[in-house]
């Protein structure tokens, strides 16, 4: 059974967008990043750029998989900072990476949620991608009916009929989902 | 033929399927794979959709919340000002040693929180639109009843976080009611940023160790008050009494 860590209060406080617990969350968290970064290659602005980026993940996440936090915070973000920095990297084409950490022990717990929320953010990033690979109208019909409140609103916005919008709507994210579907990417990410 | 399947699919996900239509729908997820494989695929692909899309104002607004963090670090960054930075460091480090150490109020001949804590009074009425909390925040405030104020302005946080005004006052009234680990969190961005705040916010800091018998924390704050601080007399004075 998991149990809710303490530090879960992060979570809420990215999901509340809560100043007070955020700002503290930089000054207890981020400088660790920072001195990796900065040792690895990065400049100032490349480590906030990985550290704003994991925490829309973290965020995104905890919305839309109601992400519970099982372990300390500390390691966690660490650990998905440094992943995301490293894929940073290999796409700049260095290859050859020093590993500086100042983490010294993981336990299992802390591996799992940092393979869970990295995964999660592989899928994220897939369909993001594979979005665009969609026709125009396909992406305007999908951002409409996501971002309006009703299918109404969304046919009268495109100027088409409701039965039209709807059936619309759930073809072109079929046609999404089958692209998805068809990447050699798609069957490594185990589903959940 | 195909396509109808995703509108099924939206159907059954929009709980719109009844009866017999439903019955062969759960039906056909349990025995068919291919089936269930392209429902749970096409359910993903939805879920993630909805979330990045449907929460862009939400997202927007958290990255500039996160943003505003990242400025003030350049600012220290770039800036001359390094005994802020170290300043930020120390508070942080004082606020964890806060929260894990006992505390141990010394009454010797050391001079006390009480002498130096008048507060400048609550005038939130300045500024024109007055709502209920605001109003309740400057009445519990103005009257010393830190706990309501507590209540009332992390409300009025809640509502618009960016005030450092309401941040100054909600740090005041957690020092006054013991909440000092936390109160120093809330007054370290304010003295390290550009507001008219600033050394104000410096200045609870220390009375904040002060109060919490962290003497050293304490000088080393007031220390680092500049001249042009209107507080630096008074800091000067506390500092010699230590």
């Amino acid at each position: 059974m998991a149990v809710k860590h303490k530090d879960h209060r992060y979570i809420e406080a990215l999901v509340e967008n809560d100043a007070r617990v955020l700002s503290e969350l930089y000054q207890r968290f981020t400088p660790k990043v920072q001195r990796y970064i900065s040792k690895n290659n990065g400049s100032y602005d490349d480590a906030q750029d990985i550290i704003q980026e994991s925490l829309i993940t973290i965020y995104h996440q905890a919305v839309e998989k109601k992400l519970l936090l099982t372990c300390p915070f500390d390691a966690y973000f660490f650990l998905i900072c440094k992943r995301k920095w490293l894929n940073e990297l290999r796409k700049k084409g260095h290859k050859e990476v020093t590993f500086l950490d100042e983490i010294t022990s993981i336990s299992k717990l802390e591996m799992d949620q940092v393979e869970d929320t990295m995964l999660y953010e592989q899928k994220r990033a897939l369909i993001a991608t594979m979005f665009l690979q969609l026709g125009l109208k396909c992406q305007e019909i999908i951002k409409a009916a996501f971002t309006l409140k009703s299918m109404e609103k969304v046919a009268e916005k495109l100027g088409i009929t409701y039965g039209y919008a709807r059936k619309k709507k759930s073809q072109c994210i079929g046609q999404l989902t089958k692209l998805v579907r068809n990447t050699a990417e798609f069957d490594q990410l185990k589903n959940d | 033929m195909k396509e109808e399947i995703y509108s099924l699919f939206e159907a059954y996900l929009q709980g719109e399927l009844q009866g017999e239509e439903l019955e062969s729908f759960e039906k056909k997820l349990e025995k068919d794979t291919e089936f269930k494989a392209n429902f749970m695929a096409y359910t993903e692909v939805e879920q993630s959709l909805k979330s990045s899309m449907g929460h862009a104002s939400e997202e927007q607004a958290l990255r500039a919340t996160l943003n505003s963090f990242r400025n003030k670090e350049n600012e220290t960054e770039k800036g001359s000002v390094f005994k802020l930075k170290s300043y930020v460091w120390m508070a942080v480090a004082a606020s964890v040693l806060l929260l894990f150490s006992v505390y141990i109020y010394k009454a010797t001949d050391t001079p006390s929180y009480t002498e130096y804590a008048l507060h400048q009074p609550l005038e939130t009425g300045t500024r024109g639109t007055l709502d209920s909390n605001a109003k309740a925040a400057e009445k519990a405030f103005n009257s010393k009843d830190y706990t309501t104020a507590v209540k009332e302005l992390s409300v009025l946080l809640a509502k618009d976080r960016g005030n450092v005004e309401w941040q100054l006052y909600y740090g005041i009234s957690l020092i006054e009611i013991d909440k000092i680990a936390t109160a120093v969190t809330i007054l370290g961005p304010i003295s390290s940023g550009n507001s008219v705040y600033k050394y104000t916010a410096q200045w609870y800091t220390a009375l904040g160790y002060l109060k919490s018998g962290k003497l050293e924390w304490c000088k080393g704050v007031l220390e680092e008050m500049p001249l042009e601080a209107a507080e630096f007399e008074k800091a000067q004075e506390l500092l010699r009494k230590l």
